[in-house]
């Protein structure tokens, strides 16, 4: 297996004055990983690193066919529309969106021209003219990494996703990014113990 | 197209406050639209209205009331001038197209004027059913008059003294419809026309009077000189209708400055308006377009979201623009005189709206540049974690 993802040690300078250091990670195609560690250690920081969101100090980090995003630099140009999916901890849409526009918006991000999701798995083919934010919260969640495999990009950032789910959601939740990480690599953090069973491998920071 | 359709949705999911920025817009925008159209339209008509009249000679009062009633037909005459007194200046070999008028009388409310056939030769006339009168008590009555009386060629009627007041009958005097005529100028849309001699005829026991002579001088000399040489040795009032004209055009420019300044004065405030509102709404929705880059989202498609909700208001606010110019048209003509138009160019006149139009789409951009350079400047992951 090839690595489809690859970051040098990491640092990342915080508005505190903090600076936070993250050891080599390596991510393969067809793997679901967990990053593990409690609240506060620098799960989010990390992901949103890896994803160009935040700049970082120091370090490398590359992404098969995208090139390499650098300290001091942006971003490369197509990073987040092919080189990865980034899905934040609580579940954003356009208030002023229904479900399928929510897509619609996600995949005019992506450079696509139809946002081909597959609802029926949710159960939410007869929502597509609902509010997205009307949607109840696993639901959300669920819409939510299916919106980021849009796209197909090589590597899923899920940061914190079963962060406000029950055991039902959160499982259902874990069972959809098991059966995608069949041709990418997730990455999921969480200080969530429920979620250990559905992952391949586990990356523990503290 | 695509951005404007999520633009689009982002306004109208905030629909009131878009409508409302949109109108306060429009309300500016319709001031100078309707300011750049007055002024066009009745400088055009003044001009058209006195081609042609160089000289009127009338009793002493306001030159304005005596352009308006003997020229526009729209105001009292200041009175009436001796027929020998007129007469002895009207042999002056430079005056041509003499145009002589007597004013006495009306009939349900239209005036009823004595002229002479120079006048009528001189009226632009569309359709005419019938003939001119050839005697005196025959009338032309024009179209509007006769479908508002109900008057057909051959019916007889008798005035009532007075211009447009009832001051008592002429009952003893018949005028005799010979003639309906309609013409496209407004100040002959309402009228009865019929020979001087008619209005003699009904009031026998006063002297033969003009109210109003009115000529043209094609020598421009005579035409500089000849009214105060007219005025200063005699007790007519002479006046050049093309200066006392362009010292209207000036009032009205002068009030058109005024509105003008204060359109777009409104125009830049609702401009702010659009700017704050578009700012607020980026500051409570920032996870959105927060979301949006971290989507993959580029700064170019972001521009189009900001800038395309403006663009849209823009658009409205035309659109809310040329809806007011339409109803401002149709609600004058229930105030203005019949066949007068507030504006001749209703819909379109590129060139003379462009200007604005122009403004509208800059100011539209513009308004919005603000806001998306602010939004590349905060943190994108502040958004996402903070929101």
């Amino acid at each position: 297996m090839s690595h489809v993802l690859h970051s040098t040690e990491l640092t990342v300078d915080l508005d505190n004055g903090k600076r936070l250091i993250f050891p080599e990670l390596q991510l393969q195609k067809g793997e679901l990983v967990l990053l593990q560690g409690a609240s506060g250690s620098g799960k989010s920081t990390w992901m949103h690193a890896l994803a160009g969101l935040l700049p970082i100090a120091s370090g490398t980090i590359h992404i098969e066919g995208q090139g390499h995003l650098e300290s001091g630099k942006k971003p490369p140009k197509q990073w987040r529309r092919n080189g990865l999916s980034f899905m934040p901890q609580r579940a954003f849409f356009w208030n002023s969106l229904s479900l399928k526009g929510n897509l619609d918006l996600a995949a005019w991000c992506k450079g696509l021209h139809d946002a081909n999701a597959d609802l029926e798995t949710l159960g939410l083919t007869d929502k597509t003219r609902q509010a997205a934010h009307s949607l109840s919260l696993g639901e959300q969640q669920r819409l939510s990494a299916l919106r980021s495999f849009l796209g197909n990009a090589p590597v899923l950032l899920a940061d914190e996703p079963t962060a406000s789910l029950d055991d039902a959601n959160a499982e259902a939740l874990m069972v959809l990014f098991k059966k995608h990480s069949a041709d990418r690599a997730i990455l999921v953090s969480s200080h969530d113990q429920r979620l250990a069973p559905f992952v391949d491998r586990i990356i523990r920071i503290s | 197209m695509k951005a404007l359709t999520f633009a689009f949705k982002a306004l109208w999911h905030r629909k009131a406050t878009s409508a409302f920025s949109a109108l306060i817009w429009a309300l500016g925008l319709l001031g100078l639209a309707i300011t750049s159209r007055l002024e066009t339209n009745v400088e055009a008509q003044l001009t058209r209205t006195l081609e042609g009249t160089d000289l009127l000679l009338v009793a002493k009062g306001s030159p304005t009331q005596a352009i308006l009633a003997n020229v526009f037909h729209v105001d009292q005459a200041t009175g009436n001038i001796s027929r020998a007194e007129a007469d002895k200046w009207l042999s002056h070999p430079d005056l041509k197209n003499v145009r002589r008028l007597a004013y006495g009388d009306n009939f349900q409310g239209v005036r009823i004027l004595g002229c002479d056939s120079a006048t009528w030769n001189h009226v632009p006339v569309q359709t005419l059913e019938g003939r001119w009168p050839e005697a005196a008590m025959e009338v032309v009555i024009s179209e509007a008059v006769a479908k508002k009386s109900g008057l057909q060629i051959g019916d007889t009627f008798h005035g009532s003294h007075g211009t447009v007041d009832d001051l008592g009958d002429h009952d003893h005097h018949d005028y005799e419809v010979v003639g309906i005529a309609s013409s496209p100028a407004p100040q002959w849309a309402e009228m009865i026309w019929t020979p001087l001699e008619s209005v003699w005829a009904v009031h026998e026991e006063a002297p033969e009077e003009y109210t109003a002579v009115l000529a043209a001088i094609p020598n421009p000399m005579t035409r500089l000189m000849l009214p105060g040489q007219i005025q200063r040795t005699s007790s007519l009032m002479a006046i050049s209708p093309a200066m006392e004209a362009n010292r209207m055009v000036g009032w009205m420019n002068q009030g058109g400055a005024v509105l003008r300044i204060l359109s777009v004065l409104l125009t830049v405030i609702a401009a702010l308006s659009v700017f704050l509102l578009l700012q607020s709404h980026i500051r409570e929705h920032l996870s959105d377009y927060a979301l949006v880059r971290a989507m993959g989202g580029s700064w170019g498609q972001i521009a189009g979201l900001v800038l395309g909700q403006n663009l849209l208001l823009a658009l409205l606010a035309l659109t809310l623009t040329y809806t007011g110019l339409v109803l401002a048209y149709a609600l004058s003509s229930t105030w203005l005189p019949q066949g007068v138009l507030l504006y001749g160019d209703l819909w379109w006149n590129l060139g003379q709206d462009l200007p604005w139009l122009g403004l509208t789409l800059f100011l539209g951009l513009f308004a919005g540049i603000g806001p998306w350079i602010w939004l590349q400047k905060i943190p994108l992951h502040r958004a996402l974690v903070d929101s």
